[in-house]
């Protein structure tokens, strides 16, 4: 009898925390719209890892200093960098995950693989 | 009692099921991709939190109810297909030819096929559905493999092994040459690049048909798969934490996790078995973690190790590669000595002399549930997108170009699983496979010590190493995914 009186407690617990966690702030919102991305000599400076929310509009100007092609995995969106010129990757953010976005030409498990991460955050 | 249990597991599996399903087709690229977000602090810090707290609950149980140590968790709450059954007999055939047929066609497919591992039936089969999602199957329903191993099936069907003259299996070798195999197994799964390819695949597949074949030549089918086949270790292993028990008589019905309880403690090579299969679990986590990139930049750009590098490197070694093998190597070993380290403390706090080998084959099993919650984890995500794949490949098997079923031009669904839902599932599971697991170790305990007091202060160091392992479960999954 005893035992079952426990593990109630514990389920009655683990309910707890379903309602507690519920809430919580589950990632970054960001205010700014629009994101830079600044490729040199194949990698990213700066921050690496961008964070968006779910069902936002995502607008990203990226610049390289090479020509290469980009891709978005998961959303496998591809886009054409030309040396030196701005080029804009929007996109909606409708599903929640870190993707990771690469050179075209370089994929595999390469462990410099990704140029740069886009997290979506769900709400 | 039970009824209790089962209305509150119910509650709680609601509870769990809230999930915003957005669907949108997209197309994914990479074999084997993952988009998991890391698990956010909030979380991260909850769980452990609740993981802390309920270790110390289940302690204050067993403390009070001294009558516990005369329960055994492991109770058949129902039995079926009890042996000579006709139902147990067709569905046995059933599986019996759905494993041969799955087997035929996986190495046809990886053969004769397109060489793409995109466009192949066997790599993703191989990897994906079979690896992993059979894998969920035998951990969380039952070991159903002895009734779909191809290669019993097939030895049976074919009478060649029905000689008498069968050796014994030897006691000394235990399970050491699964634990070779099995790392040689880990190694291809999870650092090689070649086994994605569909020809390799298929020589590997020969190989290993090859070697169990001859164990079973020589020590006879049952006895090997017993002893000497790597697989069927494994599925029996995971399929101890089912909610089904398939023996040869009948097929029971019994709490999750009571099948890691035993009666006598494991041989040591069994020990290490299953201590390899833990560190294998985590190992994959681990070689996607920031930390573990930051330690191959840091190898790579030492300036004294970097004319052996270079050395290396001229004689066509990958350095990653290299590095990674020693890593697989090197983390088993790690983890065995950490946990030998806790059993050591737990014998001498119980007061009860035991030798150490002794000590880790009562409690490695106990620890199972969470290395299986851990992986859940880190592969339900995995599991729902990646094996979307099989959907066009059923259509198109070899990459011909036909459209069997229709669903050739299936595109994958990356919303299909809710990243918050997968977060849910982690934390749910990883707590829950921290409770059974503490309360495994407590029975354990008790069957050693049998003296109450005893038992409890033996718990405290290997409930201290539950709580690490645990954190280092929630650990990995918070930690952002690095190509």
């Amino acid at each position: 009898m005893k035992l079952s009186n426990s593990f109630t407690v514990v389920l009655n617990i683990l309910f707890t925390l379903l309602v507690i966690t519920s809430p919580l702030p589950l990632g970054a919102t960001n205010d700014i719209t629009t994101h830079r991305i600044v490729i040199h000599e194949g990698k990213v400076k700066g921050e690496q890892t961008l964070k968006f929310n779910q069902g936002t509009s995502i607008n990203i100007e990226i610049k390289s200093d090479k020509n290469m092609e980009l891709h978005v995995h998961g959303y496998d969106i591809k886009l054409d960098l030309k040396a030196g010129i701005t080029a804009k990757l929007s996109f909606d953010a409708q599903v929640a995950g870190r993707f990771s976005v690469t050179r075209h030409d370089a994929h595999g498990n390469d462990s410099h693989g990704a140029l740069f991460y886009i997290e979506i955050y769900p709400q | 009692m039970r009824r209790l249990g089962i209305k509150s597991i119910c509650t709680l599996l609601l509870a769990i099921a809230y999930s915003h399903l957005i669907f949108n087709t997209v197309q994914a690229h990479s074999f084997g991709e993952r988009y998991d977000l890391p698990l956010p602090l909030s979380m991260y810090l909850t769980s452990a939190a609740v993981v802390v707290l309920v270790s110390f609950v289940i302690t204050a149980v067993f403390l009070r109810q001294s009558r516990l140590a005369n329960l055994s968790p492991y109770i058949e709450l129902k039995s079926f297909l009890p042996r000579g059954s006709l139902s147990r007999k067709i569905i046995t055939s059933i599986l019996q030819l759905i494993g041969v047929t799955l087997f035929a066609l996986t190495l046809v497919t990886a053969y004769v096929g397109d060489n793409n591992t995109f466009n192949n039936f066997s790599p993703t089969f191989v990897w994906i559905i079979w690896w992993v999602g059979f894998t969920f199957i035998v951990a969380l329903v039952g070991n159903f493999w002895p009734a779909l191993n191809p290669w019993r099936t097939l030895a049976l069907w074919s009478h060649l092994f029905k000689v008498k003259s069968h050796r014994p299996y030897p006691e000394k070798l235990g399970a050491w040459p699964v634990v070779i195999i099995f790392i040689i197994f880990a190694w291809l799964e999870l650092i090689a690049q070649g086994p994605e390819t569909p020809k390799v695949l298929f020589w590997l597949i020969t190989i290993y048909s090859f070697y169990t074949w001859l164990g079973m030549a020589i020590f006879g089918i049952n006895n090997w798969l017993r002893h000497g086949d790597v697989f069927s270790h494994f599925f029996n292993l995971f399929g101890r934490f089912a909610l089904f028990n398939v023996k040869s008589d009948k097929v029971q019905l019994r709490l999750p996790g009571s099948g890691l309880t035993h009666d006598k403690p494991l041989h040591f090579s069994e020990t290490f078995f299953v201590v390899l299969l833990l560190s294998t679990v985590s190992f994959d986590g681990i070689l996607e973690t920031p930390l573990w990139k930051n330690l191959l930049d840091f190898i790579a750009e030492n300036q004294l190790i970097r004319p052996l590098l270079i050395d290396l490197q001229g004689n066509g070694i990958d350095i990653i590669t290299l590095i990674k093998s020693l890593a697989l190597l090197i983390v088993p070993c790690l983890l065995l000595s950490v946990f030998l380290i806790f059993c050591y403390l737990s014998v001498k706090t119980g007061g009860k002399k035991m030798s150490l080998t002794e000590a880790a084959g009562h409690y490695v099993l106990s620890l199972v549930p969470i290395a299986l919650a851990y992986h859940i984890a880190h592969y339900i995500f995995y599991l729902m997108i990646a094996g979307q794949q099989i959907i066009p490949l059923l259509s198109d098997p070899f990459g011909y170009g036909w459209d069997i079923f229709g669903t050739k031009n299936y595109t994958m669904d990356i919303g299909v699983i809710n990243a918050k839902t997968v977060w849910f599932i982690s934390i749910y599971a990883i707590i829950i496979g921290h409770i059974i697991a503490v309360v495994l170790a407590h029975y354990s305990a008790i069957k050693i010590y049998q003296n109450h007091k005893q038992t409890l202060m033996s718990q405290i160091p290997m409930l201290i190493l539950m709580i690490a392992y645990t954190m280092l479960s929630l650990w990995i999954l918070s930690q952002p995914i690095v190509e």
